[in-house]
C-alpha cells in the first residue's frame, strides 16, 4: 500500500494532525500497520527500534477506527511496563486524542480517586495501565469490569520484549485472557509494540497463544540505523577501574548528556565519585549522578528529572535500572563499562541514545583486563572480558539477538493468578478453575497433575479451601495475601542475603541454587569461601579463600549468557579481521590472544591436560555450563570455573582414580541420568528465588528449575563433543 | 487594470500576515469560477426579491474568507447593502447574554455601500433616502415648495415607506425611529438624530432609556435582532438598493460552543434563517456563512448534529469530485489545483516585483520547484492551504529582496550551501582524549539493522 492511500484511510482529524506535525511522510511500518488494522481482524506485532514511530503506527489507525464511538466503554487498553510510561510519544498522541474528542485515562497508584471514579462513571477512550493496576482492578472493582470493558476493542502492549521472559509477562498474558471474557463484541484485538526481538515466533506466541498464525508481523527489513562505536581497552594490575579510563570518560562526557552503564552497584559508586572529584578539581558544578537499586527513590527521581533538563550537561551512572524505558530525554551517547552479558541488554542500552531523527546511536565501550602474571597458565592469559565485549558487539552488528526464554512453567505466577481468579469469580469449582487456565494456554508447560499438586498444597497451607458444594474459595491465609497491597505485583526486588566475615558485613548477594558451603564467591575485590549458609537468617558466612577453587558461577541476579556468545568468542579468536572501532591497545590485546589461540589450536582442541587438572573449553552458555558442572560433580569429578565470570573454561581436578577423562565423560553420557536427577541435588530453599515461591510445593520448584535453571540439551551436546574429541 | 502602488502594498502586507486583503482582490483571484458564478446567481435572486443562504465550507486557509470578501466586493459594486461580521465566543447568532446583539451591532458597524465601503454607512443611507424623497417630492410639486407644504409632502412619502414596513414584525417601532430621525433632520436636532441611529445600531440597553429618548416601546436585543435585519433588507430595497447581503465568517466558533444547549440554540437560528429563505418569507435578503467542514458535517457537534439541518444541507448522493452541485446551499471549496496555485504565486510575484524595490525576479521554474518542495510533505495535497503557501511565498520574496546573496533553496532549507568538508588528515596515534580534541572524533560509523 502506498503512503498516500494509507494516509487517505485515516480519519480526517488524524490526517490533519499528521499534516500539522510536518511529517515528511508515513513511515513504511505505519502504512503497513494501517493496512493490517483496517483490512484484517488479525493481531499485530510491530517490531522496530526506538524512535521509529511504532506507537503512532498502532494508534493512528486505531484512533481512526474508534473515534466515532469512543465512549461508553474503554475502547483501547494501553499496557506498558512502567508506572508512568508517559513518554514523549504518547504526549504527542494525547494532543491527537484531544482533537478527536477521545478521552485518555490513566490508572495507577498515583492517580487520584476522583479520576478513577470519573473513569468508572463514564468509561471511554484509552486507558493507560500497568499489569499491577489491571490486577488491582480485577480485585477491587470486580463488579465494574463489564461496565469498563464491555466494548473494549484493542489491547496495545508496549515494550513486549520486556514482557517476554518475565513473571510480569506471564501475569499480563493471563490477565489478557481473563479480560477477553468481558467485551460483548468478542475478543479484543491485540497489538504488540516491541524493539527488535530474537525470536519472532515466540513473540507471536506470547501475543496470541491460541492462534499465533493470526498475528501479523511488521518488521521493517533493510532499514539500517546509523550507529557509532568506540571501544577502548585497558590492561590493569588491580581490580580497580584504571584512572586513565576515568580520565577519558570524564573528557568524553563532562559537556554532554549521557548514561554510563556499569555492571555492579559498586562500580557505579566508584565511577560516580571519581568523576565528581574531577569536576571539583576543574570547578565544574555537579553533573554525574548515581542511579541503582540501592539508591533511594528520591535520589533516583531527582536524577531522572535532571536528565530531562536539556540545557544542562548531566550524566547518570547506573546499573540496569535505566535500561528500560524510563523517559530521561535526549541523550548524546551511552557508555558501557565492561561488557553486557547479552546482546539484548546491549541493544536496550545503546537504544537510549540516538532518539532524535537522523541522529546516530552512539556507544563508548570500555573494557579492562588484569594483566597476566608470569606464572599464569595459558587459559589465564586469554582476555575474556575483552572478548566477551567484542563478541556481543559483533553479534549486534550482525543483527542477532538472544531468543527469549519462554516461560512454560512459572508456577509462582500460576499461584498468583489462581488466587486472583478466585477473587474475580467469587470462588469457582476446581474444574472451572483448572479448565480456565488449561484453556488459556498461558501456562503451556503446566500439566493437569501439577494443578492437582498445587491446589492440594494450597489447601494444606490454608491459602484456599473447599466449600461443602465443592467450590474453591480463598482460605484465611490466602485472603491475607490477596488483600494486601503487595499482592498486585508478581515481581519483587530479589531478596538479598548478607555476606558476613566474622562480625563484618562484606556486602549483599542474591541467593542462588549454587550457593553452597565450599564454593567461592567474589566480593569487594577478593575471593571468599562460603563456610555456612543460614537460610532462615538469610546470611552467608564466609572466610578468605586460600585458593580460588569451586568458584560459583554467577548466581541469580546476574544475567545468563547465551551459548552463541561463547561460540562467537571462539570464532573471534580464530579470525584475523581488524575491528575498526577498537583502540590500538585493544587491537594489540586481541592480536596476542589470537596468537595464543593459534599456538594452542583453540579452534579445534577443547580439552587440555596439565599436571594437576584437565582444562575443558565448552564454549557454551551459562546455563549449560552450570548443568555440566552439576553432572560432573554428581559423577565424582571436582569441576569448577577458574575464570570466575566466564563459563568458557572448566577445570577438573586430576585424581588417582580418574585416568581417562574422555571415557569417563562417555560414561556420564551413557548413564540414565535425567534432568530431574540434575536438579535433585540442589537444596530446595535455594530454588525459592521468585515472589510467592514460598507457597509452592518442592516438586514444582524442581520442575521449574529443569526448564529455567539448567540447559539439559545444550549440556549433553557439549558433553558429547568433549567426549569424542 | 494595473494595480496601484497603495493597493499592491496592502495586498502584500495582508498576504504576508495570512489575512485576506480588503481591496484589490481581483489582482490575486484565481480559479473558483463556478463558485463565483454561484454567488453572482445568488445576488441576482436577491435583487429580484428572493432570499438566499449559502454555506461556504472549506478548511482553515482554503480561501473561505477570500470568497466572502470577493462576494462582498461584487455585491457592493452591484449596489447592494452589505454587512459582515466574524463569529467569536462573544458574537453568536443566539445568546442570552448579549452575544447575539453583539453580532448585530458588529453588522451595523460594518454596514457598507459602494460609496462607503469601509462601514458605518447607516446614517448616510438614511440621509440619502431622505434627500432622495425630497428630490422626488420637489420634482413632483415643482420648485414652488412652500416650506410646510413641502415638509408635509415629504413626510407623507416617508410614512408611505414606513407604513409599508408595519406588516413586518417590529416594523411599527422601526417606523417610529425613522420618523424620529426625520424629525431631528428637519428640526436640525442632532441629538435626536444620533439617538435614532444609536437605537438602530442596537446600542440602547434598556427600554426605559429608549422610551425617554425616542418614545419607542422596544429596543433591539438578543431575541429580536433578526427581525430588524429583515426590516433593513426590505428598507434597503424600498430606498433603492439591490438588496441586503450579510456575510458571517468563522462559523467554527458556533461549533466550538461547549454547552450543547447553547450550541443547538444557535443552530436553531441557522435553521430559521434557512427556512425563511427556502419558504420565501423574506425578500431582498441574502446570507453567506463560512465555516470549516466540521462545522457543517460533524455529526456530534456540527450543523449535521441537528437533524433538520442535516436533511436540508447534506449534499446530493450523486455529487462526486468531478460533478459538483452548485445549486444547493452548500458551496464547498475544493483545494486549489496545482495550476491555480501556480498562477496565484505568479501573480503575487509580479505584484511584488512591481512594488518592492529590491525584489528579485524568481523565474517560473523556481516557483514550480518551490511549490513542489512545499507540497512534498505528507498530507500537503489535502491540507496545504493557499493561505499558508502564499504567506510563506511572500515572506520568501521579502527575504530574497533583503539577502541578495542567498538562493531561495538556501532560505527554504535554512541550511547554508555545502562547503568543502573540514579536512583533518592527521592520523591520531593516541586515541585517548586529550586537551581540545573531541573524543567523539574517534568513533567509527556503522549501519545496523
Amino acid at each position: 500500500m502506498t503512503d498516500e492511500s494509507a494516509f487517505d484511510r485515516l480519519a480526517p482529524f488524524v490526517r490533519e494532525f499528521i499534516y500539522a506535525q510536518s511529517w515528511e511522510g508515513l513511515r513504511p511500518i505505519q502504512s503497513e500497520a494501517i493496512q493490517v488494522i483496517f483490512d484484517t481482524q488479525d493481531d499485530l506485532l510491530i517490531t522496530a527500534g526506538t524512535a521509529s514511530g511504532k506507537t503512532e503506527a498502532a494508534f493512528l489507525p486505531i484512533l481512526s477506527l474508534i473515534h466515532t464511538d469512543a465512549v461508553g466503554s474503554v475502547r483501547v487498553l494501553y499496557v506498558g511496563p512502567l508506572k508512568a510510561l508517559i513518554n514523549d510519544q504518547f504526549q504527542r498522541l494525547e494532543i491527537l486524542c484531544h482533537e478527536g474528542d477521545i478521552p485518555v485515562h490513566r490508572w495507577h497508584g498515583d492517580v487520584s480517586t476522583e479520576h478513577k471514579s470519573e473513569l468508572i462513571e463514564k468509561p471511554g477512550g484509552i486507558l493507560q495501565i500497568t499489569p499491577e493496576s489491571i490486577e488491582s482492578l480485577f480485585i477491587n472493582r470486580t463488579e465494574k469490569l463489564r461496565r469498563l470493558f464491555g466494548g473494549l476493542r484493542f489491547i496495545v502492549v508496549d515494550e513486549v520484549h520486556a514482557f517476554l521472559e518475565s513473571d510480569r509477562g506471564v501475569q499480563l498474558r493471563s490477565q489478557l485472557e481473563r479480560l477477553s471474557a468481558y467485551p460483548s463484541s468478542g475478543r479484543p484485538r491485540r497489538i504488540g509494540l516491541s524493539a527488535t526481538v530474537g525470536d519472532y515466533e515466540a513473540a507471536k506466541r506470547w501475543l496470541n497463544p491460541h492462534n499465533p498464525e493470526h498475528v501479523r508481523l511488521i518488521n521493517p527489513s533493510g532499514i539500517t540505523v546509523p550507529t557509532r562505536f568506540s571501544h577502548l581497552h585497558f590492561a590493569t594490575n588491580s581490580a580497580d577501574i584504571p584512572p586513565e579510563l576515568i580520565d577519558d570518560l570524564y573528557v568524553l562526557t563532562k559537556n554532554r548528556k549521557s548514561l554510563i552503564f556499569c555492571n555492579s552497584r559498586r562500580d557505579v559508586e566508584v565511577v560516580t565519585s571519581e568523576l565528581s572529584r574531577r569536576c571539583q578539581r576543574d570547578g565544574l558544578d555537579e553533573r554525574f549522578l548515581p542511579h541503582h537499586g540501592s539508591v533511594s527513590k528520591e535520589i533516583r527521581e531527582d536524577a531522572e528529572a535532571r536528565m530531562k533538563d536539556q540545557h544542562r550537561p548531566t550524566s547518570v551512572v547506573c546499573t540496569n535500572t535505566l535500561e528500560l524505558g524510563i523517559d530521561i530525554g535526549q541523550l548524546d551517547l551511552v557508555v558501557q563499562i565492561d561488557s553486557t552479558h547479552s546482546v539484548m541488554s546491549f541493544i536496550q542500552r545503546i537504544g537510549r541514545s540516538g532518539r532524535r531523527p537522523g541522529e546516530p546511536r552512539t556507544m563508548q565501550i570500555y573494557t579492562t583486563e588484569l594483566s597476566p602474571n608470569p606464572g599464569d597458565s595459558f587459559y589465564e592469559r586469554i582476555p575474556f572480558s575483552l572478548l566477551q565485549a567484542l563478541a556481543v558487539t559483533d553479534l549486534f552488528l550482525e543483527g542477532w539477538i538472544e531468543p527469549p526464554l519462554e516461560r512454560t512453567r512459572p508456577y509462582n505466577v500460576l499461584y498468583h493468578q489462581v488466587l486472583a481468579r478466585l477473587v474475580e469469580t467469587h470462588g469457582s469449582s476446581p474444574r472451572d478453575l483448572v479448565g480456565f487456565f488449561l484453556g488459556s494456554k498461558v501456562f503451556p508447560g503446566v500439566k493437569p497433575d501439577d494443578y492437582a499438586d498445587l491446589l492440594k498444597h494450597l489447601a494444606q497451607i490454608d491459602h484456599i479451601e473447599q466449600m461443602p458444594d465443592g467450590d474453591l474459595i480463598l482460605g484465611l491465609a490466602g485472603e491475607r495475601i490477596a488483600r494486601s497491597r503487595d499482592f498486585y505485583a508478581v515481581f519483587e526486588t530479589p531478596p538479598e542475603w548478607d555476606v558476613l566475615h566474622g562480625t563484618r558485613t562484606l556486602g549483599r548477594i542474591s541467593p542462588s541454587p549454587d550457593l553452597l558451603p565450599g564454593t567461592c564467591l567474589l566480593l569487594v575485590g577478593r575471593v571468599w569461601e562460603v563456610k555456612q549458609v543460614l537460610q532462615d537468617q538469610k546470611q552467608v558466612l564466609v572466610a578468605p579463600a586460600k585458593e580460588a577453587r569451586n568458584v560459583m558461577f554467577a548466581g541469580a541476579g546476574v544475567p545468563e549468557i547465551h551459548p552463541k556468545i561463547g561460540q562467537r568468542v571462539r570464532e573471534l579468536l580464530c579470525r584475523d579481521d581488524v575491528l575498526r572501532y577498537l583502540s590500538p591497545r585493544g587491537q594489540m590485546a586481541l592480536a596476542e590472544a589470537r596468537k595464543l589461540s593459534d599456538q594452542f589450536n583453540l579452534g579445534k582442541k577443547e580439552m587440555f591436560e596439565t599436571d594437576h587438572q584437565w582444562i575443558l573449553f565448552p564454549w557454551t552458555g551459562s546455563r549449560a555450563a552450570r548443568t555440566l558442572q552439576i553432572m560432573l560433580k554428581q559423577n565424582g569429578m571436582d569441576a569448577d570455573f577458574p575464570q570466575m565470570f566466564f563459563p568458557w573454561v572448566i577445570g577438573i581436578k586430576r585424581t588417582p582414580e580418574l585416568k581417562d577423562l574422555r571415557s569417563k565423560l562417555q560414561q556420564v553420557l551413557n548413564t540414565t541420568i535425567t534432568p530431574a536427577d540434575v536438579v535433585s541435588s540442589i537444596p530446595v530453599e535455594l530454588l525459592r528465588i521468585h515472589k510467592f515461591d514460598e507457597f509452592l510445593p518442592d516438586a514444582l520448584l524442581r520442575s521449574r528449575a529443569i526448564v529455567e535453571w539448567i540447559d539439559w540439551e545444550e549440556a549433553r551436546t557439549v558433553l558429547m563433543r568433549l567426549s569424542q574429541e | 487594470m494595473p494595480v496601484s502602488k497603495r493597493e499592491a502594498n496592502a495586498i502584500l502586507s495582508s498576504l504576508s500576515a495570512g489575512v485576506v486583503p480588503r481591496s484589490g482582490l481581483r489582482h490575486v483571484a484565481v480559479g473558483r469560477l463556478r463558485e463565483i458564478a454561484a454567488i453572482k446567481q445568488d445576488l441576482d435572486r436577491i435583487r429580484e426579491g428572493g432570499a438566499t443562504v449559502r454555506f461556504v465550507v472549506g478548511r482553515f486557509g482554503s480561501g473561505k474568507s477570500f470568497m466572502l470578501q470577493l462576494a462582498r466586493s461584487y455585491a457592493l459594486e452591484n449596489k447592494f447593502l452589505v454587512a459582515d461580521a466574524d463569529f467569536s465566543p462573544e458574537h453568536r447568532l443566539y445568546g442570552s447574554d448579549g452575544q447575539a446583539r453583539a453580532t448585530y451591532r458588529e453588522l451595523m458597524k460594518n454596514l457598507s455601500t459602494q460609496t462607503r465601503p469601509d462601514g458605518n454607512a447607516l446614517p448616510a443611507i438614511i440621509e440619502r433616502w431622505i434627500s432622495g424623497v425630497q428630490a422626488e417630492v420637489s420634482t413632483k410639486q415643482g420648485s414652488a415648495a412652500g416650506a410646510s407644504e413641502f415638509t408635509e409632502a415629504v413626510k407623507t412619502s416617508i410614512m408611505a415607506t414606513v407604513n409599508g414596513m408595519e406588516e413586518l414584525v417590529h416594523g411599527f417601532d422601526f417606523g417610529i425611529v425613522l420618523n424620529a430621525y426625520y424629525q431631528g433632520y428637519i428640526e436640525g436636532n442632532d441629538a435626536l438624530k444620533s439617538s435614532a441611529i444609536q437605537w438602530l445600531r442596537g446600542e440602547y440597553n434598556t427600554k426605559t432609556e429608549a422610551r425617554e429618548a425616542l418614545d419607542v416601546r422596544s429596543i433591539i436585543d438578543d431575541d429580536n435582532y433578526y427581525d430588524y435585519l429583515k426590516i433593513i433588507a426590505r428598507f434597503a430595497h424600498d430606498v433603492g438598493y439591490a438588496g441586503f447581503l450579510i456575510c458571517l465568517d468563522e462559523a467554527v466558533n458556533l461549533y466550538k460552543i461547549t454547552n450543547s444547549t447553547a450550541r443547538n440554540n444557535n443552530y436553531e437560528k441557522v435553521l430559521s434563517i434557512l427556512n425563511d429563505s427556502l419558504q420565501g418569507r423574506t425578500g431582498y435578503f441574502g446570507f453567506i456563512f463560512s465555516g470549516t467542514p466540521e462545522f457543517l458535517e460533524d455529526q456530534r457537534r456540527g450543523l449535521f448534529s441537528y437533524e433538520a439541518l442535516r436533511s436540508r444541507l447534506s449534499g446530493s448522493r450523486f455529487v462526486t469530485d468531478k460533478m459538483r452541485d452548485f445549486s444547493g446551499p452548500v458551496l464547498s471549496l475544493p483545494p486549489l489545483t496545482a495550476e491555480e496555485i501556480y498562477v496565484l504565486l505568479q501573480k503575487v510575484r509580479d505584484i511584488h516585483r512591481e512594488t518592492v524595490p529590491q525584489s528579485r525576479a524568481l523565474e517560473d521554474a523556481a516557483i514550480l520547484a518551490y511549490m513542489e518542495d512545499s507540497l512534498r510533505r505528507i498530507g500537503a495535497k489535502e491540507f496545504a492551504t493557499p493561505r499558508d503557501l502564499v504567506r510563506e511565498f511572500v515572506n520568501l520574496l521579502n527575504l530574497l529582496a533583503q539577502y541578495p546573496e542567498k538562493t531561495w533553496q538556501e532560505i527554504v532549507s535554512g541550511l547554508p550551501a555545502p562547503m568543502s568538508a573540514h579536512d583533518d588528515s592527521e592520523e591520531p596515534t593516541e586515541q585517548l582524549s586529550e586537551g581540545n580534541q573531541d573524543p567523539l572524533d574517534r568513533f567509527t560509523d556503522f549501519k545496523v539493522k
